[in-house]
This record gives structure tokens, sequence and C-alpha cells, in this order.
């Protein structure tokens, strides 16, 4: 450890003052610095600032309790480890905490010994991970100063030469290629963040500037040398690790008014004193702890700038703290008590709709009608806006939930020798609580998946020509009732070929199978088991393992997942996860099938006829009728889903001339559903099954009629499968 | 004489004292096809009498149907089937009672014809069964009648 110097941070959280004291006593010795807390709320907000390597925190205190306390503190900082203290009695709830990524559990009485055995591994682990860092850091400065040399050389020279050559559009070319090269590098290096931040100014005043034919005004030549001079001095900081504040607004201002004026066309000289080292350059040498860029001007240009991650956390931890300050904290137990609430005031509503309508039917005056439907129409809006205030509350920010991933990224990066630069997009809506931390692992583990499989190492990217920085994409979406989260990057891309020899070599399929078979499907054969859990080997590069969990782990929440790859270009994995636990309800049609009561989803409804109107056949002993010209499988619920009644073949006589047939489809299939009545229209309120009822094939939930009526509601997909499985 | 019967009194006394101070369990007990079975006091949320249940749309075994409890839907278990005995009154919904029960992840319903009542038995009179498949977990034997302890855990 080159360091041992107390600058770690351990934080101990009791509310119990004595054994406060006590903890602390016993931690003393330790070479770190220690602080302790009375209750979570103030230790949260000092951890969200300093960066502590550890946190010792009691579970049951006043206020925000442990585990709550680890969850928050691990969304922002994932590297601090988490012991918790419990009692006997709650430790069961504190174990079914570890999933929010508490390390260790202590029950009381504590052994203080043991938690000192422990924070020490803690911090021994912490040193050596600063250590790890600071030697890869060092590796990528060398790196990125032997590039940078090479490329500013490029532009000094390729500068000189506008002012006099007749090819101007040529040069201005290699200059944004050369400009591109510090740009792209220096975004991943820890230190070049004002580097980049001027180099990213200066590569759009080029871009702005190139097609504007051969001649230019001598003052954006000006600019374009002294920004060369100002990149360099920068540099000469950066290599000398020179840590200083310098004020770069002046320069990135002079930088962004010769581009917009050469993107409106009037590329003049600004003003003729406009340049760049005569605006002012403030050098700071009193704040060295600041590495290079002054942090409000950073804030101020991030609209404008791509800024690499470093400034991004920063700015996102800004965004996260003035998010909870602005908000009250609500229990889970109260937001569940909620949705049963606006859960129920909607079976409530529908039974009333239900009572009135019979009501209706019986001679009642029109003033009476009249304030009846009124009432109604009011109780329909309330339900409605309860229902979608109480899932708005549930909801958390997806960009809160994605806030540490470019801290993950540079760390894994560091960790594995690549460059790579992470943008996200699509962030700008909420997800329910109850799938925020799915969402989160899912994507941890796709990011980890394209940075592991599928980004190149730097010197394969440099020999692709290839710009040095790998990019992770994560693109977030919101269907209907599914989140979607697709992760790309621009490495290996996956070789078709490769998988299948794989999957032949195995003898999952033969090669007259994989002659056939087309690039898109072969991306299928990465979720067979076989594949799937293959350890990769030196020539598999790009091909993404472990994606048969994933998906296994996906579908058995109703979820997705997919791939798409070009070799040599990149690869996307897009997964769509259900939201299931919140108030979902379905504008559906109530039927009544041997008395069963059937909620069947409207969406998936083209068709509602009598069957006496229908011409029925049999094929193969099961009852068919035809639906625009095709053929489909008819019956009620039971033969399509039970395996009893499956084996019984069923005949006209078998239904009542009375009964209804609902056509059920899908993109792919059709069936004809025969229940002996449609009843009512609903906004039914979807329950998912519990563990104990799971599986029902054919039926996704129920939801309840009244105090005692339960409906099952039709699961489209799945009876469809069963209708038409072998 | 008189002597030696006031020493197997006090001996015995000591005995039934030792016996009531160590732990005991509480069980509801049900009678199923003649046989009397004990389920867990503390595995047990409540009773309801003539509560109807809605069938289940596909048949799964033992299990009768669902009931809306409060706002949540309970599976309703067939007792007598689950432990293997035929039922000779016919099961309708809403005749009975259901014993709502819990174990760690679950909670769900028995249905029974009809309850006895709460009994408490010494730890050590409750003789343990090894066969960890089976859902009676203890016997018990109290006036020559055995009494079958279930785990509500075990229901599958």
């Amino acid at each position: 450890m080159s360091s041992m110097k107390q600058s770690e941070i351990l934080l101990v959280v009791e509310d119990d003052a004595e054994l406060r004291d006590a903890i602390v006593e016993s931690l003393q010795d330790l070479k770190c610095l220690l602080y302790s807390f009375g209750n979570a709320e103030d230790a949260l907000l000092f951890a969200r600032e300093k960066n502590c390597f550890a946190i010792v925190s009691d579970f049951r205190m006043p206020g925000m309790n442990g585990v709550e306390f680890c969850k928050r503190i691990k969304r922002e900082r994932t590297d601090c480890r988490f012991v918790l203290l419990t009692g006997f009695a709650d430790k069961q709830t504190a174990v079914e905490g570890l999933r929010f990524g508490i390390d260790d559990i202590l029950e009381k009485p504590h052994d203080l010994s043991r938690l000192h055995d422990i924070a020490e591994s803690y911090l021994f682990d912490r040193l050596a991970q600063n250590e790890k860092e600071r030697t890869s850091a060092l590796r990528y400065r060398a790196e990125f100063s032997s590039s940078f040399a090479r490329s500013i050389e490029e532009i000094e020279s390729n500068v000189s030469l506008l002012k006099n050559s007749r090819f101007k559009p040529n040069i201005v070319h290699d200059l944004i290629k050369s400009t591109g090269d510090i740009v792209e590098t220096s975004k991943a290096v820890l230190g070049a963040e004002s580097i980049h931040l001027v180099a990213s100014a200066y590569e759009k005043l080029l871009s702005s500037i190139q097609g504007q034919g051969n001649v230019y005004p001598h003052g954006v030549i000006q600019v374009l040398v002294q920004g060369v001079e100002v990149i360099k001095t920068l540099a000469a900081d950066f290599a000398q690790v020179r840590d200083r504040v310098v004020n770069l607004k002046p320069v990135i201002d002079a930088l962004g008014r010769w581009t917009e004026s050469s993107t409106e066309g009037e590329l003049e000289d600004v003003t003729a004193n406009d340049t760049l080292f005569e605006a002012e350059v403030r050098v700071d040498e009193e704040q060295p702890e600041f590495l290079g860029v002054d942090e409000a001007v950073i804030s101020g240009y991030l609209s404008q700038y791509r800024l690499n991650e470093a400034a991004l956390a920063r700015y996102a931890a800004q965004q996260a703290t003035d998010y909870n300050s602005a908000h009250l904290v609500v229990t889970d137990e109260s937001l569940n008590t909620m949705r049963a609430l606006a859960g129920e005031l909607l079976v409530v509503k529908n039974a009333y709709n239900a009572t009135m309508q019979s009501l209706l039917l019986r001679s009642l005056g029109d003033t009476q009608h009249q304030q009846i439907e009124e009432m109604r129409q009011s109780l329909d809006l309330i339900a409605e806006k309860i229902q979608s205030q109480v899932l708005d509350v549930r909801k958390i920010p997806l960009r809160d939930v994605f806030y540490h991933f470019p801290e993950m990224v540079k760390k894994m990066s560091l960790d594995s020798g690549k460059a790579v630069s992470l943008e996200m997009s699509g962030l700008d809506f909420g997800v329910d609580k109850s799938i925020a931390d799915l969402i989160a692992a899912v994507t941890t583990r796709l990011i980890w998946s394209s940075l592991t499989f599928g980004i190149e190492d730097i010197d394969a990217r440099i020999k692709k020509s290839k710009s040095v920085s790998g990019d992770i994409r994560i693109h977030a979406s919101q269907l209907s009732d599914m989140v979607s989260i697709s992760v790309s990057d621009d490495g290996y891309g996956i070789d078709p070929e490769q998988i299948k020899k794989r999957a032949t070599d195995l003898g999952i399929i033969t090669k007259d199978e994989a002659y056939l078979m087309q690039p898109k499907d072969a991306m299928s054969l990465l979720f067979i088991p076989e594949i799937s859990r293959r350890r990769a080997l030196a020539d598999d590069a790009g091909i993404v393992y472990g994606l048969e969990k994933l998906k296994t782990d996906l579908e058995h929440r109703g979820g997705h997942c997919s791939v798409e790859s070009s070799f040599g270009m990149g690869t996307r994995i897009t997964v769509e996860i259900p939201v299931t636990q919140t108030v979902r309800t379905e504008h559906a049609l109530l039927a009544e099938s041997g008395g069963c009561q059937l909620i069947v989803p409207m969406c998936s409804v083209v068709k509602i006829t009598p069957i006496k109107d229908l011409i029925l056949s049999k094929v193969d002993g099961r009852m068919t009728c035809q639906y625009e010209g095709v053929t489909i499988p008819l019956g009620d619920f039971r033969h399509f889903v039970d395996k009893e009644s499956k084996q019984n073949f069923i005949d006209r006589s078998d239904f009542s001339l009375e009964s209804i047939v609902l056509v059920v489809s899908d993109e792919e299939h059709s069936l004809a559903l025969v229940v002996d009545e449609v009843v009512d229209q609903m906004d039914a309120v979807v329950q998912p099954f519990d563990s104990v009822i799971d599986g029902l094939v054919g039926f996704r939930g129920t939801t309840l009629l009244d105090s005692e009526r339960v409906a099952f509601v039709v699961d489209p997909e799945t009876l469809l499968g069963a209708a038409y499985a072998a | 004489m008189q002597l030696s019967e006031d020493i197997l009194r006090r001996v015995q006394e000591t005995l039934e004292e030792r016996k009531n101070k160590g732990p005991h369990w509480k069980y509801l007990l049900v009678e199923v096809s003649g046989q009397k079975f004990g389920i867990p006091m503390q595995q047990i949320d409540e009773v309801l009498e003539s509560r109807r249940w809605n069938a289940l749309p596909v048949t799964r075994a033992h299990m009768l149907g669902v009931l809306n409890l409060r706002s949540s839907v309970v599976a309703v278990y067939h007792m007598a089937s689950l432990l293997g005995k035929s039922s000779e009154v016919e099961v309708n919904s809403g005749s009975g009672c259901v014993i709502v029960v819990h174990d760690k992840n679950r909670r769900f319903g028995l249905w029974v014809e009809s309850i006895l009542q709460v009994e408490e038995y010494p730890a050590q009179d409750l003789h343990a069964l090894n066969d960890g498949q089976l859902l009676v977990t203890h016997l018990c034997v109290e006036d020559n009648e055995s009494v079958l302890m279930m785990d509500v855990e075990r229901v599958a």
C-alpha cells in the first residue's frame, strides 16, 4: 500500500450513545477517520458528501432503519461496505435486507473484536482498490499523454497549413479527426476533464467551419492557433499533475461565439480583439483539491457539451440531493395500503355500476335517472384519478435508479483495462418502486456483458480503426405495460457463423440446419443453456454468455429478452420488464362460463357473435369454426387449458344455442372462446396470482367482483399457446 | 400404608408439575374421516364459517377454489384430500369451515367439515414422525386415542 495516511472514512451510526461510543472506541486503532451519528438521516447526508469505505449501522433506530439506510446509500455508493448491527428479533428482517447490499450482519450483543476484524478487512480492501485504481489511472495517463502528443502535433501542423494552403477543407477534415481523438481519449481519463471540455468546443468550431470553402477570416485562424495553445497549456498541467482550478468559461465562450457565427453563415471576425488569451484565463492556486475544472463552469456548459462521466456523476449527485430534499418519506406499508385501497375503490365502483344498471331497468323517473348517471360519472372520474395518483406516488425516476452507472462503468473499465464511455437516454420517466431494483440489476448485468464480452480492448480497437474508447449506450422506453431497456455497444459484434459452429459442435443443430439458418435466428441459439453456460474461449470474441439465465428470470416475471448484432459493428441486447406490481386495470369483458366468472381483455377480442351464427366443423375430432376464411379452434376455456377436458372431444350439441363466442386473437393466431353469457364491460383491477395459485395456464390473475365473487383474468397469450399446442 | 400413598401422590404431583412447566404446544383439533388432526395455532390466522369460494377454472389437485378474504384472494385446499382421506360428506361451496393458515411465504385456507376444540399438549408428549415428506409431523396419544399433528409448511 502506497499510502497509509488517515484519509479513508468509516461511519458508525447507532442511536444508543453508550453503545455508539463503545463501538467507536473499539475501532480507534484503525488507520482511518471515524465519524459517528445518532440517526441514519444525518449519516446519509454525510455519506453522500464523503466517500466512506464502510458504514457500521444499527438496524432499529428512530426514523430511517438500518436496512433502508443501506438501500439508499448503496444506490449512490456501491463500493461502500455496510455492516448491520441487529437484535435477534430483527435478524430475519435484516437478512432479507441482504439483497439491498448489506455486507455483514452482527447480532446483538455485539462481538466488538469481530466488528473490528471486519472493519479492518474492509479498510484493507479499500486501500488495495485505491492502489489498483491509482496504477490504472497512471497507465491511462501515460497512454493518453502519448496519444495526445501525436494528435496535438498534427493539429499544430495543420493549423499552420490552414493559413496558406489552397485545400482548406481537407485540412479542416484532418484537424477534426485529430481533435476528435483528443476528445475521445480525454473523456476516459481522470484529470483530463478540462482538456476534454476545451477540445470539444474546439471540435465544434472546426465542424462548423467545415464546408465553408477555402477562405476564412483571419480571426478564426487566430482563434484556432490560440486554442491549440490553451489545450497544450492544460495538457502540461495534466502531465505535471498540477491540481489547480482554471476558469475555462471565457475560452469556451469565445470558441462558442465563433461556432455560432460560422453556423449562421456569417463567418466574419466576431470582434477584432476576441482572442482566447485576451479573454481572462484565471488560474487559482488556492484551491488545490480540485482536478482541473471549475465545477460551476461544468454545470453551466452541461447542456452544450458532452462531458465525461465524472462531471456527469457530480451533476447527477446534485440532482439526486435536490430530488431527495424536495420529497417526503413515505413507507412501503403506506404505499401498499394506498394501492390496495385504490384497488378496492375500483371494485366498489364496478359493483356500484352493476347494481345501478339493474336498478335503472326498473321504472325510475328521469330526474333520478340523471342524478344516478351523474354520480356514476363522478365516481368513475375520481376512481381513475386516484388510481393514477397511486401509480405516480410509487414511481421512482429512472434517472435515480441508473444514477450510479457512470461511476460503475468507469470502475469496470479501469478494472478491465478498456476505455469505455457511457451514454444514457430515455430516462425521463418513473418506474414502480417494486421493479426499480430488478431493472437496476438486469441493466447492471447487461452493462457488464457489453463491457466484458462486447467491447474490444484498446489495441484491438486501434487496429480496427475504431475510436479508442468504446461506446455503451443505454436507452430506456416505456411501453403500455412494460419497461424496455436496451444496452448496445460498438464492440466486436457477434459472428453468427461462430455461434452456429458452437451449436453444431455441441450437437444442438445439424450442419444442414446451420447452413440454412438465418443470422437473426442464430442469435436465438445464445439462449440455449448448453451454449449460454459455456465459459468464454479465446476465439469467442463478442459472444455474450449467461443470457439463458437472464431470459429465464425475465420470462418467469412475464418479460422478454432479445439480441441483435452486426458482426464487427456491435451488439444490442433488449429486455422488456413487465410492470406487474402496480395497480393494473384491464378494460375487459366479464363473461360467465361453466360457473366461472372470466375477465377477457378487450384488446384481444376481435369479434363477439352468437354461436348459432357460426358454421362449425370438426377437424381431427376437434371443434372448429371459420373466422375470416381461416379455420380456428373452438371450445370453452377448459377445452383449451384443462388436460382432462382436452381429452374429451366436444360436439356442437355440447353448447347451448344461446352461447356466445368471443374470437380471441393475437398477431399470429385466433381461437373461438365459447362462454355462456357476456355479463358486462368493466375496468378490471388485475391482481397477479400468489405463489399458491400461480401457474394456471391461460390465466394471469384474478379480479374481485364484489365481497364474495372472484373472476379469473384470461391471459390471451398463454390461452392461444395452449390451444395451438400439439 | 398411609405414608406410601402420600409419597406416591406427592411424586405424582411433582411429575405433573414438571410436565406442566415444560414447553406446551397449542393445536386446533379437527376431525377428518373419523381421525383427529391438530393444526398448530401459531400457523392459524382465522377460521371462517359458511364462506363461499369460487371454483378454479382449471382443476388443481386438492384445491377447491379461491375465496375473497377482505380483498385478498386466498386459495382453499380440501384438507381430507390433502391427507389422502376421502370425504364422505359432499363438499359444497359455503358449507363447513375454512381455516386460514400461513407459513413463511404463503397464506391459504384448509376446508374441513367441522372443528373440535383448541388443545394444549406438552412438547414431551408429542412424538416426532421421521418421514420428512408427510404433512403429519407428530403423533400424540391421549386417552387411547391418537391425534396427528400437521405442519402447514409441508402443504405443497
